[in-house]
């Protein structure tokens, strides 16, 4: 049903002849008592304020006729007077009536103006009065004299005053010459001019006015104003209290269609409610079924449908105005051909329906296709500017949201407080100019501008001190969150990349090297374990060997060997383990107070021995009050025993030792010198290295790992450890955080 | 005769035990994973049991987690795992002393001297309750004497060791630093070279301790100071 061509255009086509019956029956109806109740009833009309006004109107209008016109009228000379002739009554006559037989006689200065027909009884001005008042039985009379009313009609009489406005003309008087020069046209109303001159009630300045008109009267060209009153005016009038219908053209268009309709009036009454259901159901059922087809699933779209609606609306607009202006100007030049008006309007008719209906059914179809407001300028703009604004408003509220942020971590930054406060004078300072100069709307833009700038400026700053800040971190080897890229301006997106990539690399590194360690930690430890067992039976069976009665001496000799190398071996894997669990951290820490001086003491007792063989003095210098750190006391002993150990090994005998304790603000320094036997042909960080010993050749037991174990250790012990080479002076500097003694 | 279980899964290291332990005059039986540990155990009346971790088919750990449920013998742990976390471990399951190798045979055996003697002594030494005599574990200090015993052996000290070691056992259990050891020993204040006391501790140590690096009586608290444990 929907898919039906064919009762879509049998709707098409009854559409306009429903609106048409529907129209003319609506016309009929509303119309029919207005043309059935028409007479009015003369008595009544005669009292009413309309009457009075068209009366007056009438005269009014002849008074400009007298002013403008005169000399296109038959006129009679009547000793000064002269009296010109009309038959022309009404003039452009607003009124649907005519009042029956009016006669009028108007003077103006020395001019008469009738529309009393010209014959021997009414050639005089006295003669024309007494024709005006001779049916006076029968008639109503009027005179305006120097502003006087005399009636015989009570409502003129009282009324008339209300409408003398209608006297109040201005006019001017107008002389020119004519392009060839030879003929001279003088308007009349010149003369009168020239005539009112002399006239003593006139006003002073009218009178100069004219005399400057009269003077010039044979110049070129000029222009006067005059304006008159009713005082100016005689005027005589009567009229017959009767009235005549007054037809036009377009009136007899309309009482003719109407005439015509009347047979019909029986059905019209029907054919309203009908007319209107049928065209309800039809657009309903249009409706629904515009746009689908049998073809297409979806709906059916032209390329007509896809012009903005806007333009459609607007063209269509325009064709049916100038359609309307040439049947109206067609029909108003031949008003009375009827058969012609009736095709004109019908032509009209069908040719806007055409156009509407097409201009309705693809609004519908662009309706029903969801693209009405995609289609049109007005949707594209406004969905343009609502799209900006939304994307403005999540900029603004994003930022807003951000910079909140970010600006309290500016505002403790000095650097930019300063460069604020310069902003802010120069500011200040351009905007006194400015205010001088522009006032006002110098001071609006100013502002304006100046909050861009600021923005401008501070926006950089936050971007530039967050960047910095994370770059910072990663400096400092911290893990800083990524940076996020939309939290930046686009001119920012390349560095952030690069940032980004920066870091992310690091991590990596860091990742894969952290897992390494461990690998090799526990490849270490492994191995390790693996080598003590049969070091083990090694061990166990060169101390066998030595207990077993060997005569010969060369023997002896080769087991001493063994036990040494297979202690060194021991001792060597120990090592190992321990210097891959502290450099990856695989420690457990259990940390306590610590009394550095104690442990040093503690220390050097374990060690007096063994000083003493090398004949090492020791020296220490250590402040009066505790000195207390937070450590692992185990792991404490380890870094001073290899410390000692290495000056055991290494330092030169019959030197002095120095132990120098120093309180640095809130951390303890601890100095540790001795003097190198050896040339210390390395430098220290070579030396921290493990396996790296002073001497190259590695000819003095030890792992080589000591040193490394021991910065490992005091590393996790959140100490430096630090180790200076100043020629053979061999130092090393501790430093840990002091905690108070009490704990 | 003393019968010593020897469990370890390399054959030259039980052997080389038993070398050591059959000239101390033990009598040594061996076994070479946890199995036949436990059912050796079972079969011989065995006085103490020298057993490896890292073994085949059953670990030492769970060895000894077997041995105790019957067994209140001596138990000495021996291994190749060095850390603290692997001795705390065998300790707390019932291992009377624990070894790392690669081990000092002397050690070794004193160690096992150290458990048989506790184990087939136990409740026999007589509890002196003179308070001139000073004891903890099998550290005995007779005063009147000014006589030292570990283990059954009387130790040499001088004047002031023995002093230091009195004074320590008196309050055993109790940490004092050297400047507390100094003054109570001394009865005077302390000051100057007050390391002397770390280096007499040390000589204490390498004389009444089996392994001085590794303390049973006289322990080293680093960075605080010293105290003989309090062993019951």
């Amino acid at each position: 049903m929907r898919e039906s061509k064919i009762l879509k255009s049998i709707c098409y086509i009854m559409i306009p002849f429903l609106v048409a019956i529907l129209c003319l029956s609506i016309f009929y109806e509303i119309d029919k008592d207005d043309f059935a109740d028409e007479k009015i009833d003369n008595s009544t009309y005669f009292q009413s304020d309309d009457f009075l006004s068209q009366y007056m109107y009438i005269l009014s209008k002849q008074t400009q006729n007298l002013i403008y016109h005169n000399a296109q009228y038959t006129h009679v000379q009547d000793g000064e007077y002269t009296i010109y002739y009309t038959n022309q009554l009404y003039d452009n006559y607003p009124y649907h009536y005519e009042i029956k037989d009016i006669y009028f006689c108007i003077m103006y200065q020395k001019k008469v103006f009738t529309n009393v027909e010209l014959t021997t009884q009414t050639d005089t001005l006295e003669k024309i009065k007494q024709y005006i008042f001779q049916k006076q039985n029968d008639r109503k009379y009027v005179s305006f004299v120097n502003g006087n009313v005399a009636s015989n009609s009570e409502v003129i009489a009282t009324k008339a005053i209300q409408y003398f406005d209608h006297f109040e003309l201005t006019y001017y008087t107008n002389e020119y010459v004519s392009p060839n020069g030879t003929e001279i046209e003088v308007d009349t109303n010149t003369n009168i001019a020239t005539d009112m001159n002399l006239e003593e009630d006139s006003s002073v300045e009218e009178r100069e006015m004219l005399e400057e008109t009269a003077s010039e009267t044979n110049t070129n060209k000029n222009i006067t104003y005059v304006h008159t009153h009713i005082t100016d005016f005689q005027i005589y009038s009567s009229y017959q209290e009767e009235l005549i219908n007054y037809v036009n053209n377009r009136k007899m268009f309309f009482e003719k269609l109407f005439d015509h309709l009347k047979p019909y009036e029986s059905i019209i009454t029907y054919t309203i409610p009908i007319n209107a259901t049928l065209l309800t159901i039809i657009c309903i059922y249009l409706i629904i079924a515009i746009g689908h087809t049998k073809e297409k699933e979806a709906i059916d779209l032209n390329d007509f449908d896809k012009i903005p609606i806007e333009i459609i609306v607007i063209g269509i607009f325009l064709l049916i105005v100038i359609l309307l202006t040439i049947t109206k100007v067609l029909i108003r030049w031949n008003i009375e051909y009827y058969y012609f008006v009736i095709s004109c309007i019908i032509a009209e008719y069908l040719v806007s329906y055409i156009f509407m209906m097409a201009t309705i059914v693809s609004v519908i179809k662009r309706i029903k296709a969801k693209i009405l407001f995609k289609q049109s300028i007005i949707g594209q703009i406004l969905y343009w500017v609502i799209h900006f604004m939304q994307k403005i408003w999540k900029k603004i509220k994003n930022v807003l949201y951000k910079k909140v942020e970010m600006f309290k971590n500016l505002s403790q930054s000095w650097s930019i407080g300063g460069k604020l406060l310069v902003y802010v004078s120069s500011y200040i300072i351009i905007n006194l100019i400015f205010l001088g100069l522009l006032g006002g709307v110098g001071f609006c833009i100013d502002v304006g501008i100046a909050i861009y700038i600021f923005y401008q400026i501070l926006e950089k700053e936050v971007y530039l001190k967050t960047i910095e800040k994370h770059l910072k971190e990663m400096y400092e080897g911290k893990h800083p969150s990524k940076l996020v890229l939309s939290d930046f301006r686009p001119e920012f997106k390349n560095a952030i990349r690069y940032i980004n990539d920066i870091s992310n690399g690091f991590d990596k590194a860091i990742e894969e090297g952290i897992k390494s360690e461990r690998l090799k930690t526990e490849l270490i430890t492994n191995v390790s374990h693996d080598i003590k067992t049969p070091l083990t039976s090694i061990i166990n069976y060169v101390d066998l060997l030595k207990k077993e009665e060997i005569q010969s001496e060369k023997a002896k000799e080769y087991i001493e060997v063994l036990d040494n190398k297979s202690q060194r071996l021991k001792k060597l894997t120990e090592d190992l383990i321990e210097a891959s669990k502290a450099s990856s951290g695989n420690v457990k820490l259990e940390m306590h107070a610590i009394h550095l001086k104690e442990l040093i003491q503690q220390s050097t007792g374990e060690f007096e021995d063994k000083f003493q063989q090398r004949k090492l003095q020791v020296i220490t210098n250590f402040p009066e009050e505790d000195i207390c750190i937070q450590a692992d006391n185990r792991y404490m002993y380890r870094i001073i025993e290899n410390i000692f150990s290495n000056i055991v090994k290494y330092a030169l005998e019959n030197s002095r030792v120095y132990i120098d304790m120093v309180k640095r603000q809130e951390k303890v320094v601890m100095v540790i010198k001795n003097i190198s036997q050896e040339k210390l042909n390395i430098t220290a960080d070579e030396l921290m290295q493990r396996f790296v010993r002073g001497d190259r050749s590695r000819t003095t037991e030890g792992s080589g790992l000591g040193l490394s174990i021991s910065k490992s250790l005091t590393e996790l012990q959140k100490g430096t450890f630090d180790l200076q080479i100043d020629g053979d002076l061999f130092k090393i500097v501790l430093t840990f955080d002091m905690i108070s003694s009490q704990s | 005769m003393f019968n010593i279980l020897v469990c370890d899964d390399d054959k030259e290291i039980v052997k080389a035990i038993e070398i050591y332990l059959t000239k101390e005059g033990y009598n040594v039986l061996k076994a070479y994973n946890g199995i036949t540990c436990l059912k050796m155990l079972e079969e011989n009346a065995i006085h103490l049991v020298i057993l490896d971790i890292m073994m085949p088919y059953k670990d030492g750990i769970k060895t000894l987690e077997e041995i105790r449920k019957n067994h209140s013998i001596p138990v000495i742990m021996l291994s190749a795992k060095s850390e603290d976390e692997d001795k705390i471990v065998g300790l707390n399951l019932g291992a009377d002393d624990y070894i790392t190798k690669p081990f000092n045979p002397l050690e070794l055996i004193a160690r096992v001297n150290s458990g048989i003697r506790r184990f087939t002594k136990l409740g026999a030494i007589e509890k002196v309750e003179n308070k001139n005599i000073y004891q903890t574990g099998e550290l005995i200090i007779y005063d009147a004497f000014k006589k030292v015993m570990v283990e059954g052996k009387e130790i040499k000290l001088t004047p002031t060791e023995y002093n230091i070691l009195k004074f320590l056992t008196q309050n055993k259990g109790i940490v004092y630093s050297i400047e507390q050891i100094y003054e109570n020993v001394w009865e005077d204040e302390a000051f100057g070279a007050e390391n002397i006391i770390a280096v007499h501790i040390r000589h204490i140590r390498e004389k009444i301790e089996i392994n001085p690096k590794e303390p049973r009586y006289l322990k080293v608290i680093w960075g605080i100071g010293y105290k003989v444990e309090n062993i019951k």
